[in-house]
């Protein structure tokens, strides 16, 4: 493993309400990713997550307010680059991601030329149970991503990342959904220029707490909304209307 | 006819002064006023233009007349809430990028905390005199702002 290109290296987790998880997961990552920093996102949880996570180790930014997944991320982004980072990695602090994967995802931005690379649980190992709507969609809109990309895309809504700073800066600046960022920002990083790839990784049961999409009406808004993001993405790009590369 | 025209034009001055009261105590922005403002303007000279109404109606092919009134206030109340949409959208990217920052801040002054504890700032006698640093000499120099 060389750090020699990219020497500072960072994970992000963003973390709501995961103070049953985080005593297993921050050592298990920590273990997996010697020399990485690690920057655990509280989301405005109300279990005590932000206090395991100092004692375990981690660099802790709270936020006030819960703002949802994609702003946590981008929180850490946003963090990345305050510190200089040149690498950030993102993983879920629900155990979901085997930590594994962090060496991978890392390689295929340091050594395999790519600006961001997305852990796909197609790829890997799945070793749990992914709800029909959710695989419908993720089938649906990995095809459409596809065909858009010309890459294949298998697994749009993983939140398994590794980026390089400019696609951080890129992330942070602007072009990042506050509640879920699926094929709609693939798109935009294809259109602004970024090289994506896709890297196998294994995906386990989550250990405690509940997923998101499930029951009632939000698999429906889920797809309306992925569409009409979609959409919007492919109308911006043909009037024109760039995204902001450049950090505020 | 009248009583019912007298009850249109009171309800229009009764908006006004709600919303004109609401702004002087500024718990109404004028910005977002001037919609209410017009509705109420609107609903105090409609019994005005109640004659005119039929011809209106039966020009752009309107078969019962109050179906138009009943357009008209449909379309004045979607341009109010698509107002609100707006102004929501806007807040909740303020108020995104205020709690990442204010989160940010915090973790930072965490940080320097530490650092301050681990490495107090030595004790400055009372009468003493301090060197000061090229930088602070030139904001010194440059007297208060």
């Amino acid at each position: 493993m060389s750090f020699s290109t990219y020497p500072r290296r960072l994970i992000i987790m963003p973390a709501f309400n995961e103070a049953a998880n985080l005593p297993r997961v921050i050592p298990e990552v920590q273990q997996a990713a010697p020399g990485y920093d690690l920057v655990v996102i509280d989301d405005g949880s109300t279990d005590g997550t932000a206090r395991i996570a100092v004692d375990l180790g981690a660099e802790v930014v709270s936020l006030p307010v819960n703002l949802g997944y994609g702003g946590a991320v981008q929180t850490g982004f946003r963090y990345a680059v305050q510190h200089g980072y040149d690498l950030g990695v993102v993983i879920d602090a629900d155990g979901q991601h085997d930590p594994a994967g962090i060496q991978v995802l890392a390689d295929a931005v340091t050594c395999g030329g790519a600006d961001v690379a997305i852990g796909s649980r197609f790829r890997g190992q799945l070793k749990y149970r992914v709800p029909w709507v959710k695989r419908i969609g993720m089938a649906v809109f990995g095809w459409t991503a596809s065909r858009i990309t010309g890459r294949q895309v298998t697994d749009p809504t993983s939140g398994f990342q590794a980026l390089n700073a400019e696609a951080m800066r890129f992330f942070a600046a602007d072009n990042y959904p506050v509640d879920y960022p699926d094929a709609d920002t693939l798109l935009i990083l294809h259109y602004a220029g970024f090289k994506v790839v896709e890297a196998p990784m294994t995906v386990r049961d989550r250990l405690s707490g509940n997923s998101r999409l499930h029951g009632g009406w939000k698999p429906i808004y889920y797809v309306a909304k992925m569409w009409l993001a979609i959409a919007m993405v492919v109308l911006r790009q043909k009037t024109n209307i760039h995204p902001r590369r450049t950090a505020v | 006819m009248i009583r019912a025209n007298f009850i249109i034009a009171l309800l229009g001055v009764i908006l006004l002064v709600i919303v004109i009261n609401m702004v002087r105590t500024r718990r109404l922005q004028e910005r977002y006023a001037l919609l209410w403002l017009l509705a109420g303007i609107g609903l105090m000279i409609a019994p005005l233009f109640i004659p005119l109404l039929d011809e209106i109606a039966s020009a752009l092919g309107f078969a019962y007349t109050p179906a138009l009134l009943l357009m008209l206030a449909v379309i004045g109340l979607l341009l109010l809430i698509f107002q609100l949409s707006l102004s929501i959208t806007r807040n909740s990217e303020q108020v995104k990028v205020l709690t990442q920052e204010l989160g940010l801040l915090r973790h930072d002054l965490e940080v320097l905390a530490r650092q301050a504890k681990a490495n107090p700032p030595a004790a400055v006698e009372p009468g003493a005199t301090v060197a000061l640093s090229e930088e602070e000499k030139i904001e010194y120099d440059a007297g208060p702002r």
